[in-house]
């Protein structure tokens, strides 16, 4: 075992002689066991002619041209930009998403979307009709509010107006009218410079049907007694008095949500056409780059 | 001829540009695959399969000897169409007789060229050596072929085979004893300067 190891590990050493491909070491010792080995010189006698005869076989000329016609082989594709790839992945996805928004859009906005808000409108739409007939606002004596008006649909009070739609005048004060013999529309213009007095006056007295005010005194009149022992006014605490009660959620609480999506469905369009037009245009002068064979 | 620039053309797509670098290296490619497989034909096909297939795989080509890279591709070739005629051997042409006996020699079949007998002495001596480089294990022959035939250095030779230098020294030396003692059948057709001692023969 060991001798063919020996032998094998000669056999290396003598072949990598040849080829001078011996480290300094090995070639030290190689020499010096040549020195005193003839078989070992013979043997790396007759490698070296094996070589030679192996190195005298004459070089053949190829019987024909291995050259490629357009035929032969699938004429190859120029090697495409790093980008080129991932560009057009992203350009197509963008492109697909903007079909999809746009086809979500118009289902929703025309179908989905109006059905969604016929189902959750019933508060919203009654409180939309309510702004046809007058609110159930009620003002007691809050001297500094003399800027609530027309502030729907999100919009601040405006300074001035006249709610067109209710008005209660103060009972205390049409009772001392009444008390005094004055007529209402007398009583009411007296009235008005009270008003007006007021650092913030609420709003100008609006013209109330004659018939009303009756209806309304008369109410007063049958439950004063009622009213009086339990401080309550048309049913509300007296402590409540001056306290805006809206019944109907704003109408621009409504369109907020709407109006939020759509919105954001706008950017989301803005930014995948974007994406779609400045990939596609990066697509097209890379491929111009591109050489042709 | 600017080597690099025929590669990056031909990588570009360049039709050209590829075949600049086949015209360059076909003598080389068909005689390590006539050397592996020691049949005309056969060296042709594989010659032609490993160009094609280089020209398809060229965008794998990483730098580094393009020789190399090209003659791994023509080994490999070589390696599958060997193998592809030991599936399919084949058949000897010999026409069937009316009776079903096959013709030995048919006369369209006879070949006028000179027998071995009449070949020179070199010629008989190439066929020996071809004859005992067929002898060897594929791996051993084409170490052999790229290095004592074509003269390819150790690197090359590496890259070529895809196996480390000491693998390719030691496939290489045990491929030199045995084309040795084949040889040593056809001592007669040698040389005298290259006869083998006789010592080693004995």
């Amino acid at each position: 075992m060991k001798n063919e190891r020996q032998r094998t590990q000669d056999l290396n050493h003598l072949s990598a002689f040849l080829d001078d491909s011996l480290s300094k070491s090995q070639l030290e010792q190689l020499e010096s066991r040549l020195a005193q080995d003839a078989e070992l010189r013979m043997k790396l006698e007759n490698l070296r002619k094996t070589k030679i005869i192996l190195g005298r076989l004459p070089r053949l000329h190829a019987p024909k041209n291995f050259t490629h016609t357009p035929d032969m082989v699938t004429l190859r594709k120029p090697k495409a930009h790093p980008l080129f790839a991932p560009l057009q992945i992203a350009t197509a996805l963008a492109a697909i998403l903007l079909v999809v928004v746009f086809g979500s859009e118009l289902l929703l906005g025309s179908g989905l979307l109006t059905g969604r808000l016929m189902t959750e409108a019933p508060a919203p739409e009654s409180a939309l009709a309510l702004d046809s007939t007058p609110q159930p606002l009620i003002q007691w004596g809050v001297p500094d509010n003399a800027g609530f008006g027309t502030g729907g649909m999100g919009g601040g009070p405006q300074g001035g107006g006249i709610d067109p739609y209710v008005f209660e005048q103060p009972v205390e004060e049409m009772r001392k009218a009444e008390e005094s013999g004055i007529s209402e529309e007398e009583g009411m213009l007296e009235s008005v410079p009270e008003i007006e007095a007021e650092p913030a006056p609420a709003m100008g007295l609006a013209p109330e049907e004659p018939e009303e005010m009756d209806m309304l005194s008369a109410q007063e009149q049958g439950a004063d007694s009622v009213a009086d022992s339990k401080d309550l006014i048309l049913g509300i605490n007296a402590e409540q008095a001056g306290e805006i009660i809206s019944q109907s959620k704003p109408s621009g609480q409504l369109e907020q949500p709407v109006s939020e999506w759509r919105s954001m469905v706008r950017w989301i369009e803005i930014i995948l056409a974007v994406i779609m037009a400045g990939g596609g245009l990066t697509l097209l002068l890379l491929r111009k780059k591109r050489p042709s064979s | 001829m600017d080597e690099q620039a025929l590669i990056k053309d031909a990588l570009e797509g360049s039709l050209d540009a590829f075949n600049g670098l086949v015209l360059h290296y076909q003598d080389l490619a068909y005689n390590v695959a006539f050397r592996i497989m020691g049949e005309q034909d056969a060296s042709s096909d594989a010659t032609q399969e490993a160009f094609i297939s280089a020209y398809q795989k060229l965008d794998q080509y990483r730098g580094g000897s393009f020789k190399a890279w090209l003659l791994r591709i023509v080994t490999n070739a070589c390696y599958d169409e060997l193998r592809r005629r030991q599936r399919q051997p084949v058949t000897p042409l010999r026409p069937e007789l009316d009776d079903g006996e096959t013709l030995e020699d048919p006369f369209w079949i006879e070949d006028d060229a000179p027998s071995p007998e009449e070949k020179s002495e070199e010629a008989e001596l190439q066929a020996a050596i071809q004859h005992c480089i067929s002898e060897l294990d594929e791996k051993f022959r084409t170490v052999l072929v790229l290095v004592d035939v074509e003269g390819l250095d150790y690197d090359t030779t590496c890259q070529a085979v895809g196996t480390p230098l000491g693998t390719v020294k030691s496939r290489l030396a045990r491929a030199r004893e045995k084309v040795q003692e084949c040889l040593q059948g056809f001592w007669e057709l040698l040389p005298d300067l290259f006869r083998l001692n006789d010592e080693e023969i004995a």
